[in-house]
């Protein structure tokens, strides 16, 4: 439940506020007593009018007094609506504020917390310590601040934006590290993989000699997967922010056609190992689209080709391309886990797991189909899935914009 | 002829309609705007409608009651 609060996704709420509602009874006692003053000059007219019955004074008091109440009668609701609908959130990651000034004038505000340099409490009065509510000033980084008034119990408050701003601090340190981590393995695996690409490049090259043809087939393999791997590596090496959803593209028309049918080649003998049949269906005619033929074969097509090679136990994996008028569609349909609609929404999230996903492939590390769908929404298409539940297969697909190369 | 108490009041037909009957109009007019308006801002931006609910029949019931009275006396106005 977010209590009403306009949150992100992921976002929850750690304090829902509004002014103590002592601060209303205040406003509350003042009506009451403006309110006893036509009862009053009723009873003084009486007093001073005793045995003379004047009905037009008379009923002009009662009139006036009875719009005087009118008047209180709205303002009272007035200022309820003010109190009630005037809020202040502390998330974990923001202070949200929802200010009124007057009826219609909603302003929704909202700051960061890990902008806030400090925070400072003050209770000052009898009845704020009688009642328990007080003033926080949160002041700003860059020396402004903000400053939430009759609060009740402002020290939790406090507390509470205290410990939202030490954990995000904590956070951007962990991803700070972890990226730094992210790098340095990054750059030591390129190191090994560009020596093992040197080597199996000298194998295949016959630097050391005739080698059989199957070992030659074999190291050929080895060496293109090597190099596919070094691609992947420098990738990660040259985004600064998200690895996995940074997408430099360098684009040009190309067929889809031989892209896939080359990860289909590359991706047959783990599929036969497995005992699992991969099936590759081409449209005869060209299937020509704009892009990156690389980040597009190794970042959606092969990751959807050994996503359903790993998802799948027997049967088969049948990858396809087809064009129409406006778009070229490549899909890969398998026999396996399927997807439950409970997983489907997270699907494409990043490190969006399915509820059993690494039971069945422990490798997944659930960035796979993201960097997936950030790759093809680079290239104007889109990716999605269909699967009729669990062990009933799953069918993903992809289409990008077709080049009309007529 | 209107009566109250043992007051008689003989009202004009073009008194009918007076400054007094013609504020308490405005005061109900207001009223029933000020109720919507209450309204329709509590079950949009506040969290508790059975509140909203509450409040609003609080309100609608206090105004039943003046705007009674405040008719009453605007009556009274048109001697």
């Amino acid at each position: 439940m977010n209590d009403g609060a306009p949150l992100f996704e992921g976002e929850s709420v750690l304090c829902a506020l509004r002014k103590h509602g002592v601060t209303f009874a205040y406003r509350v006692i003042g009506f009451a007593v403006l309110g006893a003053f036509p009862f009053l000059a009723w009873f003084l007219l009486h007093t001073s009018l005793s045995g003379a019955d004047i009905p037009l004074v008379r009923n002009t008091v009662l009139f006036a007094s009875i719009i005087w109440l009118c008047f209180l009668w709205v303002a009272t609701f007035y200022f309820w609506t003010i109190y009630r609908l005037e809020r202040w959130f502390v998330t974990d990651r923001r202070l949200v504020t929802i200010e009124h000034a007057g009826l219609f004038a909603r302003t929704v505000k909202s700051f960061a917390l890990e902008d806030i340099d400090h925070v400072e409490t003050s209770s000052a009065g009898a009845l704020h310590s009688m009642f328990g509510y007080g003033d926080i000033e949160i002041i700003w980084k860059d020396n402004s601040y903000y400053t939430l008034t009759d609060i009740p119990a402002p020290e939790r408050v406090e507390a509470a934006i205290q410990e939202s701003h030490l954990r995000m601090h904590n956070m951007e340190e962990a991803a700070r590290k972890q990226q730094e981590t992210l790098r340095l393995v990054a750059h030591e695996v390129k190191g090994h993989l560009a020596r093992n690409a040197a080597v199996l490049s000298s194998i295949v090259s016959g630097d050391f000699g005739e080698i059989s043809a199957p070992l030659k087939d074999i190291a050929d393999r080895a060496l293109t997967g090597t190099k596919a791997g070094v691609g992947e590596v420098m990738d990660i090496l040259s985004t600064e922010g998200d690895a996995a959803a940074h997408v430099n593209l360098n684009k040009e028309p190309f067929d889809l056609r031989i892209e896939v049918r080359a990860i289909v080649e590359r991706e047959k003998p783990i599929a036969q190992d497995k005992g699992l049949t991969l099936e590759f269906i081409e449209d005869p005619r060209p299937c020509i689209i704009m892009g990156d033929k690389q980040t597009m074969r190794e970042r959606v097509i092969r990751n959807l080709v050994e996503n359903a090679i790993n998802y799948t136990q027997q049967g088969s994996v049948t990858v396809g391309v087809s064009t129409a008028e406006t778009s070229v569609v490549c899909w890969v349909h398998d026999t396996g886990v399927g997807i439950s609609p409970k997983d489907m929404p997270r699907l494409f999230t990043q490190g969006g797991h399915g509820e059993h996903s690494q039971e069945v492939n422990p490798n997944s590390t659930g960035f796979g189909l993201f960097a997936a769908k950030q790759v093809v929404q680079a290239h104007g298409g889109e990716i999605w899935a269909e699967s009729d539940g669990v062990g009933t297969g799953a069918k993903f697909f992809v289409a990008i914009p077709a080049v009309n190369n007529a | 002829m209107w009566h109250n108490g043992d007051m008689h009041i003989v009202v004009s037909p073009l008194l009918l309609v007076t400054i007094g009957q013609y504020v308490a109009f405005a005061v109900m007019f207001c009223f029933a705007i000020g109720g919507i308006i209450f309204a329709s801002q509590w079950f949009r931006h506040d969290d508790n409608s059975a509140l909203s609910f509450g409040m609003l029949t609080i309100y609608t019931l206090g105004c039943v009651v003046l705007a009674a009275k405040l008719f009453t006396a605007a009556s009274f106005l048109t001697i």
